[in-house]
């Protein structure tokens, strides 16, 4: 699946959510509830080599996960 | 003295066989009147006429202007009675029983009477009884033997009606008039159960007739939904299928398989020759009703295009050949084995149908997570309704509308937005219709000013014609002014809702950014219309909201449901009769098969896939591991297929490359896969692309059940024995074996039973039940065995309401110089979906194309003229339709229907989708349009994706 696809999915899903202090709390958890393993994973690697592209939210949302995937 | 519980009369009716009819309709009082019927008393309901309480007490009075699904009119004075104490001999229809009364049915002076009545009516009506094509279904006939008559003294050869002309020109009913004995019956019935009021008494006294509006049935304002033709005591209006082939002698009840309203029908056979569909006034959501497609537009089944042999060809350019079942299946087996092996588990999957039974949606989404390994079953919700679930899961709960149809008959104000009932959903338009003729407020949101907006006795009080793509914003503009005009239910908000989640909505939605006024330069809609609109439907005392697709097809679908919700939760308008929030699903099963687990992240009953839990209880079940993360969505398998990580597709009862937006995006997927599999009736657009067809079958040879729009579980009972020689269950089941997972059932009973023992809120349920009782809505449970007709009523299942904050985010498909229109789809009351049934039938009498309708300023803009063909294009791609130039649709937003392959509306749809499920958004397309060339010619044949690819 293209990464701009991805890309363009959780960028969707930033905007439309509101921005509050837990907001990617609920960012997070839709990509776990609603992404396959693999979207997420392509998406990750895809943030954690251009992070300049991407909201402090979305890469807040990203460190999270892989942290958590990690533990 | 009985208590009549258990009505015991039958007396004869015109349809449905079996069926009693008691000549008018119950009372619903709850206080009890006691009289005395023929020397015998009896309890009813104050305001139960004599004529009903007569016929539940078994003591039929002779009718034919009488019938209890119309109000009683008295004209035929066929039912005239003695009541001890009143002069003359009343009318027992239109007479109400009083306390004390004394009836007597059967003297000779009302036989006399009614005995010269029927003289009267006898000498003006072809004599032709025993070739008729109502002998034997004939009020008129029967009536005449219970008055006993004997001989005509007047003749037949005075004034008479007897050669008068015969309308055919509906396709499934013809008016003859010389039959008619002018009862007002059908008038009635198109007045007060349809609503559409297309039918009068032309002229006066001998001269008076039934009359289309002075034209013929098909040129008139008639829908065809039958109510007339049920209504008709004689042969003057009738089914032409049974003046062809003769009445029916036995009958099947089952369920339609059109859209989400899901009526209960007899179907009426002679041995194994379907006559007739009769909706069945048991039937818990359509009470006798029909439209053109459940009642006459069944003929696809027996179709000469149905496919009942598989068949398989190695690459989509070869042709078709003919092959067994267990070729088939082997074939299908071993290919997608073969993927799996060189690309994965992950490389498969499949697609459940809304059109199908529960059973055999519950068995494909089985053979998906336990046969195939994954989780990456999806269903044709995920292009309709799926916003839905999110958006009701999130705020109550639960992935379901909140009422019963018979709701609306309580509701006060009624909120239409994005749903075009009187086309997609009729039936359950003409109860709402009758509402608003009751008195009830009607505001409508919608781009287009659809029929609701004003048409016979129907008049919206508000019309928020709004752009499309603004829903959101206008949904919190209503809610602002609730918010700061101190119109919060703040009692109902207190007791019911989460207060953090609503206080920080509360704090959203008051901000300036969504006042009405601000809103009004984002949608088009006046400030002060909105003001009124939430006035209305704050201070109404029960205020329900009603949507479609229109809602949900939005790049903000699931935020507009959100929305929705707030409203209702903020007034109180929930968990009680005559409000709530309403989805009108688009297909017979959609609730169902959401319902089954045809979600890639959640099992039947809506449970994460990563609730080990519940993963468990179905590991045990069914001797399998469980994937616990959740699969690919219908767009994910697109992508992937075009990336080439995703190659084999199983398709069961759904034309993605017809329904889906983007069809070369579809297409292009399609052709990248090495394999798909297509289950259906026909072979469709997507069968261009598959490799193995496995021919379904019609609901008519389906045995299993069906969920609506209401949560109403209906049997659907096979009719007919499966064309294609299996039951779909039992190919699924085949195919699963093939691939080396154990499943076998005996019947789709025990499917139910399976589905019942893992879902909670189908405990219980079983076929057994369903004979018994009728249908249930779920959640069925402990507290409720027999169902939930109303839901969130001491509480909202997820415990407290939640509020959402939903933020307006405009869609980013704007209309710009390129493509200044915006185009929004939708559907036909003669057709559905993408017409694979209905362009079977004579519906298309009415829908021969798909056309665009456009503002008369739009089109004399461009030059193009009514009935010029047109080429719309987008971004995207670009299709020929016809031009009608409507005032429907206001300057700059221009609409078409999706129903023909040839034309392919969505060809030009886009890519875009709704944040939170990905349902495309079919709302909005920039496009521009112009002549068409003459030798211009659709861009969607296979050829031309094929040269493309």
């Amino acid at each position: 699946m293209e990464i701009s696809i991805l890309t363009r999915m959780a960028v969707d899903i930033e905007r439309n959510i509101p921005a509050h202090e837990e907001t990617y709390l609920r960012i997070s958890e839709h990509l776990v509830k609603f992404w396959t393993p693999k979207m997420r994973s392509d998406f990750y690697k895809h943030v954690t080599t251009n992070r300049e592209s991407f909201s402090e939210t979305l890469n807040k949302v990203v460190d999270e996960l892989r942290a958590k995937a990690n533990a | 003295m009985t208590i009549l519980s258990d009505p015991r009369g039958t007396m004869p009716m015109r349809s449905g066989i079996g069926e009693a009819d008691y000549g008018t309709p119950k009372s619903n009082s709850e206080v009890m009147v006691s009289v005395t019927i023929d020397g015998e008393t009896h309890v009813v309901p104050e305001g139960t006429s004599v004529m009903r309480a007569a016929g539940e007490a078994g003591c039929d009075i002779p009718k034919l202007c009488a019938t209890d699904s119309l109000q009683p009119f008295g004209s035929c004075r066929m039912c005239i009675v003695e009541i001890d104490g009143r002069r003359g001999t009343p009318a027992s229809c239109t007479t109400p029983v009083e306390d004390g009364m004394v009836v007597r049915t059967q003297t000779t002076k009302v036989a006399k009477l009614r005995k010269s009545v029927m003289e009267l009516y006898i000498s003006d009506h072809p004599l032709d009884c025993l070739t008729c094509s109502a002998n034997g279904d004939c009020e008129l006939q029967d009536m005449a033997g219970v008055a006993g008559l004997r001989e005509v003294r007047y003749g037949m050869d005075g004034k008479n009606h007897l050669d008068a002309p015969t309308d055919s020109s509906n396709p499934y009913f013809s008016f003859d008039e010389s039959k008619c004995i002018v009862c007002n019956r059908c008038v009635r019935a198109c007045d007060e159960v349809q609503g559409t009021l297309a039918l009068t008494i032309e002229g006066r006294g001998f001269n008076s007739k039934v009359s289309p509006g002075g034209l013929n049935f098909l040129s008139s304002e008639c829908v065809s939904c039958g109510a007339c033709v049920q209504a008709c005591p004689t042969a003057t209006l009738q089914e032409k299928s049974v003046i062809d082939l003769g009445m029916p002698t036995r009958t099947v009840q089952t369920t339609c398989a059109y859209c989400g309203v899901g009526c209960s029908f007899n179907a009426e056979l002679r041995g194994d020759e379907l006559i007739r569909m009769v909706p069945t006034k048991t039937g818990g959501a359509n009470e006798g009703h029909s439209c053109v497609k459940g009642r006459f537009a069944w003929g696809y089944a027996s179709h000469s295009d149905r496919i009942t042999k598989p068949m398989l060809r190695e690459k989509i350019t070869d042709e078709w050949r003919e092959v067994s079942w267990d070729e088939a299946i082997q074939y299908t087996a071993t290919k997608l084995k073969a993927i799996q092996e060189k690309y994965g588990d992950n490389s498969i999957g499949g697609i459940t149908s809304s059109r199908c039974t529960n059973e055999e949606i519950f068995v494909v989404q089985k053979m998906i997570r336990a046969a195939f390994g994954n989780n990456n079953v999806d269903t044709c919700a995920r292009v309709c309704h799926s916003p839905t679930g999110y958006g009701l899961s999130t705020t109550y709960g639960t992935s379901a509308g909140t009422q019963d149809f018979k709701s609306v008959a309580n509701s006060d104000v009624i909120v239409v937005i994005g749903a075009n009932p009187t086309d997609a959903h009729p039936v359950f338009a003409s109860r709402m219709k009758r509402r608003i003729r009751q008195g009830a407020n009607l505001i409508v949101i919608d781009p287009r000013k659809i029929d609701l907006v004003e048409s016979a006795h129907i008049k919206a009080d508000h019309h928020l014609q709004l752009q499309p793509g603004t829903n959101v914003a206008v949904i919190n503009a209503i809610a602002h002014v609730i918010a700061t005009e101190g119109l919060i239910d703040e009692e109902f908000v207190a007791e019911r809702c989460d207060p953090g989640p609503f206080n920080r909505w509360r704090k959203f939605i008051e901000l300036p950014e969504n006042s009405p006024e601000v809103v009004e330069a984002q949608s088009g809609v006046p400030a002060e219309t909105i003001r009124q609109a939430a006035r209305l439907y704050a201070t109404g005392k029960n205020a329900a909201i009603y949507y479609g697709l229109g809602v949900t097809e939005h790049s903000q679908g699931s935020t507009m449901v959100m929305g929705m919700a707030n409203l209702a939760m903020a007034t109180g308008n929930i968990g009680r009769d005559g409000v709530g929030i309403n989805p009108l699903r688009g297909q017979n099963n959609v609730q169902g098969a959401c319902d089954m687990g045809s979600f890639p992240h959640e099992l039947s009953g809506y449970r994460h896939v990563s609730d080990n839990a519940v993963r468990e209880q179905f590991e045990m079940l069914w001797d399998v591991k469980l994937m616990s993360d959740p699969g690919m969505r219908i767009p994910n398998m697109f992508d992937n297929a075009i990336s080439g990580e995703f190659r084999g597709l199983f398709v069961h009862g759904e034309d993605i490359a017809q329904s889906d937006p983007n069809t070369k995006h579809v297409e292009h997927a399609l052709t990248s896969m090495d394999l798909v599999v297509v289950q259906d009736l026909f072979l469709n657009e997507t069968s261009k692309f598959a490799h193995v067809f496995l021919p379904g079958t019609s609901f008519l040879e389906k045995d299993g059940t069906f969920t609506n729009a209401e949560r109403r579980i209906n049997r659907v009972r096979p009719v007919m024995a499966a064309k294609n020689g299996k039951q779909e269950w039992q190919i699924i089941s085949e195919l699963s074996q093939a691939m080396g997972y154990e499943m076998h059932y005996d019947n789709a009973a025990q499917i139910m039973d399976e589905i019942a023992a893992i879902t909670p809120t189908f405990k219980g349920v079983s076929f057994a039940m369903l004979d018994e009782v009728g249908s249930v809505q779920w959640p069925c449970n402990d507290a409720a065995p027999t169902g939930t007709p109303i839901m969130h009523v001491d509480g909202f299942v997820r415990g407290q309401g939640q509020f959402m904050e939903t933020p307006f985010v405009p869609t980013e498909e704007r209309s710009n110089r390129k493509f200044p229109l915006l185009l929004t789809t939708g559907r036909i009351l003669s057709q559905y979906n993408v017409g694979a049934q209905t362009r079977r039938t004579a519906n298309v009498t009415w829908h021969t194309e798909d056309v665009l309708e456009i503002h008369e300023s739009d089109a004399a803009l461009r030059g193009i003229v009514d009935g010029q063909k047109i080429a719309v294009s987008s971004r995207i791609g670009e299709t020929i339709l016809t031009a009608l130039v409507s005032e429907r649709v206001p300057a700059g937003v221009v609409h078409t229907t999706f129903h023909h392959p040839t034309s392919g509306a969505n060809v030009v749809t886009t890519e875009y989708s709704d944040w939170a499920t990905n349902c495309p958004e079919f709302k909005v397309t920039a496009v521009e349009i112009r002549p068409a060339d003459s030798s211009a010619a659709p861009t969607n044949t296979l050829e031309a994706v094929l040269t493309k690819a």
